[in-house]
C-alpha cells in the first residue's frame, strides 16, 4: 500500500527550528495552562510561526499573528511544528 | 444628584490600556510596555455630563482563563462587581489576536464596548475596518480612538451612557463552538439548572458550561456537586474519542476561527508591513552577542548620567540650603545654644535638606528607567536575562520585577505577580531588596564623591548596583536549590513593538517618583529627623560642657603664660608656631566635647551598645544610629549622617558633610557603609509588603534576618581583608 499523500516534512518542536524559518503549529504537547496561555497569545493548530532567533541556550523568539513572542526553550520542547 | 455609573476597563497588555484610562480621569499612573504593568487594581473618577463615573483599570490579560492571577484578579472583578460597562481597549493594528479576550467578554455576557484602539497606527498599516458590519458580527458597539492624541474619548463615553440606558439583553452573541461541544454544553447546563440552581445567580449556565469543559480550575471548584463533575468528565472523554482533540483545543479554536470569520468580511489589509523598524532594531538588541553588552552599557549610561548630569543642580540646592542654615541661625545671637534654632538649622534643615539635595539623582535615574520602559526595552531585557535566569532556575520573567527593584521595592515585590509559580515568586520577592533601590541612591551620592576621585564616582556607582545583581543572582540560587526548590515555570512573554516615548508619559513617571520622594522627605523623614535630632541631643548635660570649659580655660592660660615668657626671649616666627598649635589643641578639645556631648544623648547611649557589634565592619556609633534610622527609609541614613555633625558645630565655616566624613572614615568605610546599606534589612515599608504578598510573617521575617546577616558577613570580610591588606585606608 502506498499513501498518495506523503508528508515531506517531519513534525519537531519548535525548539529545533533554525532562526529565520517558517513553520505550522501542528500540536501543542504541554499541560493545560500553558496550552490555554498560547492559545491565548494566537498559537493556534494551523498558524504561521515565524522563528526570528533560535540560539542555543536562549529563548526562542518568533513572531506569530503579527506579535513577538519569547518562549523558553522548556515551552519551546512541547511546541510541535512542521 | 449624578448618576453613579461603573466601568471597568479591559485590554491586552500593551494595547494603550493605561494611557486611556489617564486620558478619563485625569489620575496620574504609570503607563509601561512590558506585559503586566498594571498589577493592581487602579479606579478613578470621571465626571461627565450626568454622570459620576468610576472607572477601573483592570490588569492587562490575553485571556479570560484562570492562567495568572491578573486575568483571575479580571474575571473576579467582572463577576463580583458587574461593572455596567466594560470597555475593551483592542490594538487595532493587532486585530485578530486582541479580540481573542474580546469573545470571551461576549461568552460572559457583559455589557461591552470595543475602543479599536491606535486606529491611526492601523490605518498607517493600510488596515481599513467596515466598523458598522464588524459591530454587527461582534454584536457589541465599535468605536475607533487614538488614546495618545486623546482621541474618541467622549465618545467613548457617550456610548457607556447609551449602552447602560438600553434595555439589558438577555439574549448575547453566541458563539458556536461545533456539533460535539455544543451538545456537551446542552447536557451540562440541564445539569447546572437541575443540580446547582443557586449558582446561576452569579453565571450565566452556558458559560459555567463551556469553562468546566475547558476544564478551568477555579470554577471547576465552585461546582460541589459530583453528578455534574462526573457529566463534565464523561463528556471530555467522549469529545477527545471522537475528535482527538481536548474541548479546550476545540473551544480556542472555534473562537479564532470566529474571529478570522469576522474579519475576512469586515477588514481589509492593503499592505502587509509589519513592526519592520522593531524587527531591525531587535536584531541588534536582542542580539545572542551584542544583547548583554548593550543592556549592560545602557544600565551604566543611565548611572553615568545620574552623576553627572546630577552635579550642577545638586550643588545649587545645597547652597540654597546652607543659605537657608545660615538665615536661620542669624536670627540668634552669635554662639546662642537655642534649642529652637539646633531643631531648626541641625534637626531639619541638616536632616531634611540633606536629603532633598539628591532630588536631581532620583529625577535623572528614574527619567532613564521609565524611557527604558515606555520604549519596550524593558521587555528585551527580560529575554536577553533569561538565559542567565535560567541557571538560577528562574526565568527572564522574574528579571521584570527586579529591574523595577532598581526604583523601589516595594512595586519590585508586587510586581512578582505576574509570576505564576509561587516558588517563582517568593525566589524574586526575597532577592529583589537587593536591586539598589532609588533611596538607596542618596547614600552612594554623598559617600562617593567624598572619598573617591572624580573619574571613579560613575564607574563605583555603577560597580554598586552590579554587586547588588550578582548577590541577588547567587541568593535567588541558593534559594533555588535550598528552600524554595521546584520545577521552574514556562517562559512565555510578548516583545511589544518599540514605541517612541511619550513626553508626557515620561514626564508623569518623572514627576510621580520625584513627587513621592519629596512627599517622603517632607513627612517620614521629617518625623525621623526630628526623633533622631532629639535622641542625638537629649539628654543635656552641662557637667560635660563645663568640664571642657575647665579645660579650655587652662590650655589658654598656659599657652598665654608661654607666649608671654617666649616674646621676651624669641622672635616673631617662634610666636606664630606657638598660635597655630594653640588653634589645634583648641580644636581637638572642641571636637572631644561635642563627641562626648553627643555620645553622652540617647543615640549616642544606643550607638555605643550596638559599637562591639559594628566596629568590626568598621563602623562607629554614629554610623550605627544612623543604620538604625535607616531602617525606617534608607535616606534616613544621609539625613542622620548630617545631624550627627551638625550638632555642637562651634566654628562659623561650616565644612560640608562629605568633607567632614572624609576627615572622620577610610574610604575602606566609606565602602563598607555603601555595602552594608546596599544589602541590609529592606526598609520597614518592603518588608510589610513582602509580609501582604507572601501572605506570611515567616518570609518577611527571613527577608528581614537574612539580608540584614548577609550584609554583615559580607561586609565584616570586605572590612576586614581590606584592612589587613591595607586597602583604602587613607
Amino acid at each position: 500500500m502506498h499513501n498518495t499523500i506523503i508528508d515531506q516534512k517531519q513534525m519537531m518542536p519548535i525548539s529545533m527550528i533554525q532562526t529565520h524559518q517558517i513553520v505550522k503549529l501542528v500540536e501543542i504537547r504541554s499541560g493545560k495552562d500553558l496550552r490555554n496561555h498560547l492559545y491565548s497569545l494566537g498559537f493556534i493548530i494551523g498558524e504561521k510561526i515565524e522563528v526570528l532567533q533560535n540560539d542555543y541556550k536562549a529563548p526562542l523568539l518568533v513572531k506569530i499573528k503579527g506579535s513577538k513572542i519569547a518562549i523558553g526553550k522548556g515551552a519551546g520542547h512541547k511546541i510541535l511544528v512542521r | 444628584m449624578k448618576k453613579k455609573l461603573k466601568i471597568g476597563l479591559v485590554g491586552n497588555p500593551n494595547s494603550g490600556k493605561s494611557t486611556i484610562f489617564n486620558n478619563l480621569t485625569g489620575t496620574r499612573q504609570h503607563v509601561g510596555n512590558y506585559p503586566g504593568v498594571t498589577v493592581e487594581k487602579k479606579e478613578g473618577e470621571c465626571v461627565y455630563k450626568d454622570y459620576e463615573m468610576n472607572i477601573v483599570d483592570l490588569p492587562g490579560i490575553y485571556s479570560l482563563s484562570a492562567y495568572s492571577e491578573e486575568e483571575r484578579v479580571t474575571r473576579d472583578f467582572i463577576l463580583n462587581e458587574r461593572p455596567d460597562v466594560i470597555i475593551d481597549i483592542v490594538d487595532s493594528s493587532n486585530l485578530e489576536r486582541n479580540l481573542y479576550l474580546a469573545t470571551q467578554m461576549l461568552e460572559l455576557g457583559v455589557p461591552l464596548i470595543l475602543a479599536f484602539n491606535m486606529s491611526d497606527i492601523a490605518k498607517k498599516r493600510g488596515i481599513e475596518f467596515d466598523l458598522t458590519l464588524l459591530s454587527t458580527l461582534i454584536g457589541a458597539p465599535i468605536l475607533e480612538t487614538v488614546g495618545s492624541k486623546k482621541q474618541g474619548m467622549n465618545e467613548l463615553l457617550d456610548s457607556a451612557i447609551a449602552l447602560t440606558n438600553q434595555p439589558k439583553i438577555e439574549s448575547y452573541k453566541i458563539l458556536n463552538y461545533g456539533k460535539d461541544v455544543e451538545i456537551a454544553i446542552k447536557q451540562i447546563e440541564m445539569s447546572i439548572k437541575a443540580k446547582e440552581p443557586s449558582l446561576l445567580a452569579s453565571y450565566k449556565s452556558r458559560w459555567l458550561s463551556v469553562k468546566l469543559l475547558e476544564n478551568d480550575n477555579q470554577i471547576a471548584h465552585i461546582i460541589n456537586n459530583n453528578d455534574i463533575k462526573k457529566l463534565v468528565n464523561n463528556n471530555i472523554e467522549s469529545i477527545h474519542k471522537i475528535t482527538g482533540d481536548d474541548p479546550d483545543v476545540i473551544i480556542a479554536d472555534s473562537r479564532y476561527g470566529f474571529i478570522s470569520g469576522v474579519c475576512q468580511e469586515s477588514v481589509q489589509t492593503s499592505v502587509e508591513s509589519r513592526h519592520i523598524l522593531s524587527d531591525k532594531i531587535d536584531a541588534i538588541l536582542t542580539n545572542r552577542l551584542l544583547g548583554l553588552p548593550i543592556f549592560l552599557g545602557l544600565m551604566y549610561l543611565t548611572f553615568h548620567l545620574t552623576f553627572t548630569l546630577g552635579g550642577p543642580p545638586m550643588d545649587f540646592i545645597d547652597s540654597l540650603f546652607g543659605t537657608l542654615g545660615d538665615f536661620v541661625s542669624g536670627l540668634w545671637a552669635e554662639n546662642s545654644d537655642s534649642l529652637l534654632k539646633s531643631l531648626i538649622v541641625d534637626g531639619i534643615i541638616g536632616g531634611v535638606g540633606g536629603v532633598v539635595i539628591f532630588l536631581p539623582n532620583i529625577v535623572l535615574l528614574f527619567f532613564g528607567i521609565a524611557i527604558l520602559e515606555d520604549t519596550g526595552y524593558m521587555a528585551r531585557a527580560a529575554f536577553i536575562m533569561d538565559r542567565l535566569m535560567h541557571k538560577i532556575g528562574l526565568h527572564g520573567k522574574s528579571f521584570i520585577p527586579m529591574l523595577i527593584g532598581f526604583g523601589c521595592s516595594i512595586p519590585a515585590i508586587m510586581a512578582t505577580r505576574t509570576l505564576r509559580s509561587r516558588k517563582d515568586r517568593l525566589t524574586t520577592m526575597l532577592v529583589a531588596p537587593l536591586m539598589s533601590c532609588g533611596a538607596k541612591l542618596p547614600i552612594y551620592a554623598l559617600i562617593i564623591p567624598a572619598f573617591f576621585p572624580e573619574k571613579w564616582h560613575s564607574n563605583m556607582l555603577f560597580s554598586i548596583y552590579l554587586i547588588g545583581i550578582i548577590l541577588a543572582i547567587i541568593s535567588a540560587k541558593l534559594l533555588k536549590i535550598s528552600v524554595l526548590k521546584g520545577e521552574s515555570t514556562p517562559f512565555v512573554m510578548e516583545l511589544p513593538p518599540y514605541r517612541i516615548p511619550t513626553i508626557k508619559g515620561v514626564a508623569i513617571h518623572v514627576w510621580e517618583r520625584s513627587w513621592l520622594y519629596l512627599k517622603k522627605a517632607g513627612t517620614i523623614i521629617l518625623g525621623i529627623s526630628i526623633l533622631l535630632w532629639a535622641l542625638t541631643t537629649f539628654p543635656r548635660n552641662d557637667k560635660i560642657a563645663e568640664k571642657y570649659e575647665k579645660q579650655l580655660k587652662t590650655i589658654e592660660m598656659q599657652y598665654k603664660t608661654k607666649i608671654k615668657e617666649l616674646t621676651k626671649s624669641s622672635g616673631k616666627e617662634v610666636i606664630e608656631t606657638i598660635k597655630t598649635q594653640f588653634k589645634e589643641d583648641k580644636e581637638i578639645i572642641e571636637q572631644a566635647l561635642q563627641s562626648e556631648t553627643i555620645g553622652a544623648s540617647y543615640a549616642g547611649q544606643i550607638g555605643h551598645l550596638m559599637e562591639p557589634l559594628i566596629k568590626p565592619l568598621g563602623f562607629d556609633w554614629k554610623i550605627g544610629t544612623a543604620l538604625i534610622g535607616s531602617f525606617a527609609a534608607k535616606e534616613v541614613f544621609v539625613a542622620q549622617m548630617g545631624i550627627v555633625f551638625s550638632l555642637g558645630e562651634t566654628d562659623e565655616e561650616s565644612e560640608s558633610l562629605r568633607e567632614k566624613l572624609k576627615k572622620h572614615y577610610s574610604p575602606l568605610i566609606g565602602f563598607c557603609i555603601m555595602l552594608f546599606s546596599l544589602v541590609s534589612a529592606p526598609c520597614m515599608a518592603t518588608i510589610a509588603v513582602t509580609k501582604r504578598e507572601s501572605n506570611s510573617w515567616g518570609w518577611a521575617m527571613f527577608q528581614l534576618g537574612g539580608l540584614t546577616a548577609l550584609a554583615y558577613i559580607l561586609t565584616l570580610f570586605v572590612y576586614q581583608i581590606g584592612t589587613i591588606l591595607k586597602i583604602g585606608l587613607i
